[in-house]
């Protein structure tokens, strides 16, 4: 019945999962309420600890998508190779704002707003490899009551990139190997990947643009940017933290 | 029932958020206490599972990624086995 009770002993899991069971019990039966909350708490207590497990087995994959990224090609809606187009219309966008910049620097910048470029363009393409549809008997959506099942979904897209999700063929990815050097018990206490830096405000006159942040459905905790194809917190989404 | 696959779990915990569901007409009631919660943490696990890619073919899957490390396969098939209680618990 504890299937999970030797994993449960080994590693550090919130007490509230060790004890769900007993904890489920324990409440009165002539009370279905309760017994439901307490039975949802649990549910999302673990799925709370799959996101923060899955995060620290992402880690070593994102830090190998950056190489993998350097070596993506952009391409256009086409499907032509169009890297050494855009490689020069960033030049040419740094040499318009900054017309003072040496040219050794424009190139750097260039090149870096290329590899960001590339980097997006390749989690997206991932994502779309990872999100393999399974069987329609066993995501088969329904309404119950008045609600659809898949509502609350809280999954954004690209914009341009509408549609449902496709099934690739199988081994078009490889999944990187989990680091041996993680120690799991530590790792289900993880927060977020995503990097964060402080920068000042720039003291020119020009208006930085950033993206508006993805909606998240009502009662979702987590939200999957379409920029990064990165799982963040709904905190995160906020207008202050988003910039 | 270790030799089920990660996948094959999870497929399970989502089987059974939908034999959940399908219960409420049969319950007799407009609406189940707690069905609107349930529905939100089965969004949340299919977003995690798409994210992480549970369901993905082959090299792409996580049982592949979590090959040769049997503490963490173990870990995470616990909790998707908690999670099929507290759902079968939850009906």
């Amino acid at each position: 019945m504890h299937d999970g009770s030797q994993s449960d002993a080994q590693y550090s899991l919130p007490s509230s999962y060790a004890s769900s069971e007993g904890l489920v019990e324990s409440v009165a039966e002539s009370d279905p309420l309760s017994q439901t909350e307490v039975c949802v708490h649990e549910i999302e207590l673990i799925i709370d600890t799959l996101y923060r497990l899955s995060t620290s087995i992402r880690k070593p994959s994102s830090r190998r998508q950056n190489t993998k990224a350097a070596m993506y090609r952009i391409k256009d809606e086409e499907g032509n190779d169009c890297d050494a187009a855009f490689l020069e219309y960033a030049l040419r966008r740094v040499q318009h704002l900054f017309p003072g910049v040496g040219e050794n620097l424009a190139h750097r910048l260039a090149d870096t707003i290329r590899l960001r470029r590339r980097m997006f363009l390749y989690r997206q393409q991932h994502q779309v490899k990872l999100q393999y549809r399974p069987p329609v008997d066993v995501l088969k959506e329904e309404k119950v009551g008045r609600r659809p099942v898949a509502s609350t979904i809280a999954r954004t897209r690209p914009q341009g990139s509408r549609g449902p999700l496709i099934a690739f063929p199988p081994s078009i990815t490889s999944a990187s190997a989990l680091s041996r050097a993680i120690h799991l018990p530590s790792a289900i206490g993880a927060q977020s990947v995503i990097s964060r830096t402080v920068a000042p405000e720039s003291s020119y006159d020009i208006p930085m643009q950033v993206p508006r942040p993805p909606r998240a459905s009502p009662g979702s905790k987590e939200v999957e940017c379409p920029y990064c194809c990165l799982i963040m917190p709904i905190k995160e989404t906020k207008q202050a933290e988003w910039r | 029932m270790e030799d089920e696959k990660i996948s094959t779990k999870a497929k399970k915990v989502i089987e059974l958020f939908f034999a959940l569901f399908d219960l409420a007409p049969a319950a007799g009631q407009d609406s189940v206490p707690g069905l609107v919660e349930f529905d939100d943490q089965l969004g949340r696990f299919k977003i995690w599972g798409a994210n992480i890619g549970v369901f993905a073919e082959q090299h792409a899957s996580l049982d592949y990624r979590l090959r040769g490390d049997h503490e963490a396969t173990v870990l995470m098939k616990s909790l998707l086995d908690g999670l099929q209680r507290n759902v079968r618990q939850g009906m």
